[in-house]
């Protein structure tokens, strides 16, 4: 069986912040998200401590705008999802205190519409992963109170389809991404008896393929993200023993790049930090040894969740 | 050494504008695409006939010669493009060219910019995968001096009290000609952002906050409406060679929502919208299963007319008939179906603006036949769509996304819809309890649907194929979706799966295994709910 190259990923996470070819480049918009799953890919691996706190939290502090919002990197606008990875950063640090939450907390909040739903930014584009993004950064800065939580959940309600499944606005097809974060909200929100569990499960284990990989939608092929976005569903659900793990597990490994590190979206393709993140945390909710656990709705280590809600120290 | 640095930037500067000439030379570009300098040197040896090849229309962008085994990539939802732009721009092959010159091609007759960078004619236009990296670079360093230098002088207005810009303005006016305003030099600096944001959008399609200083500046121009055709245009290029980027996506939706605003005619939106549906599906045919081109597809209906709502019904059946694996159209329809019933609220049609032609009236009476259904057009409606999914079923064999369809189908129908197309028999049952139908008026129920499951079983009984197998599968597992949901007690709000009866359960349960083993765990769970 192939083993999990721990040693190597670590190593080539690390090597990411200094690469500078074109591809480095065109993505440097949505550094401080790419930050996210670095550093957490490292924090599951035990190797968080390797990295200066100090240093990233101030280049974080950078990316933030008056009015309470960060962007993706320095001398970028604004916007709901890098603003949520500021915060999941900053968590993971210990670092939480050295923004001001309440200016955070009414960011977001004046993004939320009438109708509940969240706009990702100024310009008004909705999603539910906006609302995901919302709950979970206002949770972590305990600030639920300062959004309107009934609306919020009756959007993600009205998002819902026939199939059990979400999409990213009412109506819009069942994506497992899109499920991620209504389901993730929805728990968060304590309002998870509007999903219905058997229904939703359904259409989740139908993600994975016979040869163990799980897709995001139907007549999609499988993709290493994605054991992310179902399982993590699947276990908030409480229906996660419905798939065969061992399968997706070794689906897993056999997107790593064994020699220089690095897990890709499938077998044989060129390794990235998103997948790699998704892959590590993947493993990490399916208890695989050497890894620290995750959880599945914040998507942060559960020693990290610990800290910030009970303060406790790991 | 910042002898190359130097050079680099030189260059980046001159691609930069000759970009603009480009534009300005041919506003009407409507397509792009990266290709390899090879590649360049043969547009340019071939002309007009090279623009059937790649990398233009009719291939996905992404599979080009340029980019290295890339498969299907997926696109993210939570955390955009990831996926989808990996390996775009085959960081391999830019590392081992970046020795090659750049500026020998630059000719003087023609429009002058530089030959070994872009390629344009026909509206299309190409650029040297080598020279992208020079010209992002000098673009966003542009784009970031100038937004900076654009936010001081919008701020120091705002400081400035109104009364005495105004004078400032009028004191100008009277001078006349010898100094720059701060209103020439802001409008100077409007120019330059729109110049730099495109450069930065065409490299860098998720470039948000170039996109965002575009939606700033837009509405100062769009007095005429052609402004914000043109920027439609210009998101349509982006698309042309990244289909999936959501903020281009997003930013049509924006510059839709700006004409909106503007009271743009319902004809023309009806035209706009047609042809942001028709562009969808250009790109869905290119890049198949594209989430976020469809969503914005699934947008546009809740912009359009009803009429046209119910086009698109109709339109979209024979495409969706060639795409029998595309989730997405199936869905789409599903969206058009709802849409439709939604509308069977008495006073839809009086709210419609009047057609103007006979021609257009007896149109829109054609389509309102069959999309402002009484109850026995609902029926005819989804009894069409039944059988012609089924028809599918039986000719693609293991289709998942026509099973799901018929799940759909089956689900609606027998939750949503039945009683409310059915006044007589509302009336038989005024306490609404549920009734299977008389076969006669049942196209679709229960037993029809075994029914159905078992003639497509027995029909690849001997086939051993994997589409065979998974025709077997998707059999089995919509036989489990009709038990449980036709037993559901007729409670919308609280739904439910229920376990289908005790004397069913048996032979379903050995019918999945059989058809399905690998998912042995998610049957068990279904049937014993655990
Ligand atoms: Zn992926």
């Amino acid at each position: 069986m192939t083993t999990f190259q721990l040693e190597k990923h670590v190593n080539y996470v690390k090597s990411l912040d200094k690469k500078s070819d074109f591809d480095s480049v065109v993505m440097e918009h949505l550094r401080m998200s790419g930050a996210y799953w670095g550093l957490t890919a490292l924090d599951l691996m035990h190797s968080l401590n390797d990295m200066d706190g100090e240093e990233i939290a101030a280049w974080i502090l950078k990316c933030q705008h008056d009015c309470g919002g960060f962007g993706g990197n320095i001398g970028h606008d604004p916007h709901i999802l890098y603003t949520l990875s500021a915060v999941q950063i900053l968590a993971l640090f210990d670092k939480l205190s050295v923004v001001d939450a309440d200016k955070i907390a009414k960011y977001i909040s004046g993004l939320q519409r009438e109708d509940g739903s969240f706009a990702g930014d100024e310009w008004g584009e909705i999603d539910t992963r906006f609302t995901y993004t919302a709950v979970s950064c206002l949770s972590l800065l305990k600030r639920l109170d300062s959004i309107n939580v009934e609306k919020a959940t009756d959007f993600l309600v009205r998002c819902r389809n026939f199939d059990g499944g979400f999409g990213c606005t009412p109506g819009a097809e069942s994506h497992a991404g899109q499920i991620f974060c209504c389901v993730g909200a929805l728990a968060i929100l304590g309002a998870l008896h509007h999903v219905d569990r058997d229904l939703l499960g359904w259409w989740l284990c139908e993600r994975q393929v016979k040869a163990g990989g799980l897709n995001g939608r139907p007549e999609k092929l499988p993709d290493v993200c994605y054991s992310w976005w179902v399982l993590s569903s699947l276990i908030i659900i409480d229906r996660a023993h419905w798939i065969s793990k061992e399968k997706l597990r070794d689906f897993i490994l056999n997107c790593q790049d064994q020699d220089r590190g690095g897990i890709s979206d499938a077998p044989d393709d060129a390794v990235d930090v998103f997948h790699t993140f998704f892959g590590v945390g993947g493993l990490s909710l399916l208890e695989y040894p050497g890894l620290k656990s995750i959880d599945p709705a914040y998507a942060l280590p559960v020693d990290v969740i610990d800290r910030v809600f009970y303060g406790q120290k790991s | 050494m910042d002898g190359p640095e130097e050079d680099n930037t030189t260059r980046g500067r001159v691609l930069l504008a000759d970009l603009d000439l480009i534009f300005l030379n041919d506003p009407l570009i409507d397509e792009l695409g990266f290709v390899h300098p090879s590649q360049l040197l043969s547009l340019h040896s071939d002309g007009a006939a090279a623009t059937s090849k790649p990398p233009f229309v009719g291939r996905t962008p992404k599979s080009s010669s340029l980019t290295s085994g890339s498969s299907n990539p997926e696109d993210e939802p939570y955390a955009h493009a990831d996926c989808s732009r990996k390996s775009e721009h085959g960081v391999d092959l830019i590392e081992n060219l970046e020795d090659l010159p750049i500026d020998e091609g630059l000719v003087q007759n023609g429009v002058p910019y530089d030959r070994m960078a872009f390629w344009s004619g026909e509206h299309k236009l190409a650029i040297s995968a080598v020279a992208l990296a020079p010209l992002y670079k000098s673009a966003k360093e542009a784009f970031t001096f100038s937004s900076a230098e654009y936010k001081k002088l919008c701020q120091a207005e705002e400081t400035a009290s109104s009364a005495a810009s105004q004078a400032l303005e009028a004191d100008m006016k009277h001078h006349g000609n010898g100094t720059v305003s701060p209103n020439q030099k802001k409008s100077a600096l409007e120019d330059s952002l729109m110049s730099y944001s495109r450069a930065l959008v065409l490299v860098n399609c998720d470039h948000a906050t170039a996109w965002n200083m575009r939606k700033r500046l837009l509405p100062k121009r769009a007095a005429d409406g052609d402004v914000l055709v043109a920027e439609l245009r210009l998101a349509g290029v982006v698309l042309s060679c990244a289909p999936k980027s959501e903020e281009t996506w997003a930013h049509r939706r924006w510059v839709i929502c700006q004409m909106i605003n503007n009271g743009v005619p319902r004809m023309k939106l009806d035209l706009i919208l047609e042809s942001e549906s028709k562009l969808v599906e250009a790109v869905a045919e290119r890049c198949p299963m594209n989430y976020r081109g469809w969503r914005h597809r699934g947008w546009l209906v809740t912009q359009m007319s009803f009429v046209q709502v119910a086009i698109e019904l109709y339109r979209t059946k024979l495409w969706a008939s060639l795409h029998v694996a595309d989730n997405c159209c199936f869905h789409y329809r599903r969206t058009l179906l709802l849409q439709l019933l939604k509308s069977q609220v008495p006073g839809i049609v009086e709210s419609r603006e009047l057609a103007a032609t006979a021609e257009e009236k007896e149109l829109n009476m054609r389509v309102l036949k069959v999309a402002l259904f009484d109850g026995s057009e609902t029926r005819a409606l989804w009894k069409e769509e039944v059988d012609w999914t089924k028809h599918l079923i039986t000719r693609y064999l293991g289709r998942e996304a026509l099973w799901l369809h018929l799940r759909f189908l089956f689900y609606y129908w027998r939750l949503h819809i039945r009683r409310t197309v059915s006044p007589a028999r509302a009336k038989e049952d005024p306490d609404g309890v549920q009734h299977e139908c008389d076969s006669k008026h049942t196209f679709i129920s229960m037993d029809s649907e075994q029914q159905f499951v078992s003639i497509c079983l027995s029909a690849c009984a001997s086939n051993l194929t994997e589409d065979a197998n998974k025709q077997r599968e998707f059999a089995a597992s919509y036989k489990l979706w009709v038990l449980m949901n036709g037993f559901q007690q007729q409670k919308q709000e609280s739904r439910r799966l229920s376990a289908p009866p005790v004397d069913k359960r048996d032979s379903i349960r050995m019918l999945l295994n059989d058809m399905a083993p690998h998912r042995s765990k998610l049957w068990e769970g279904l049937l014993t709910g655990s």
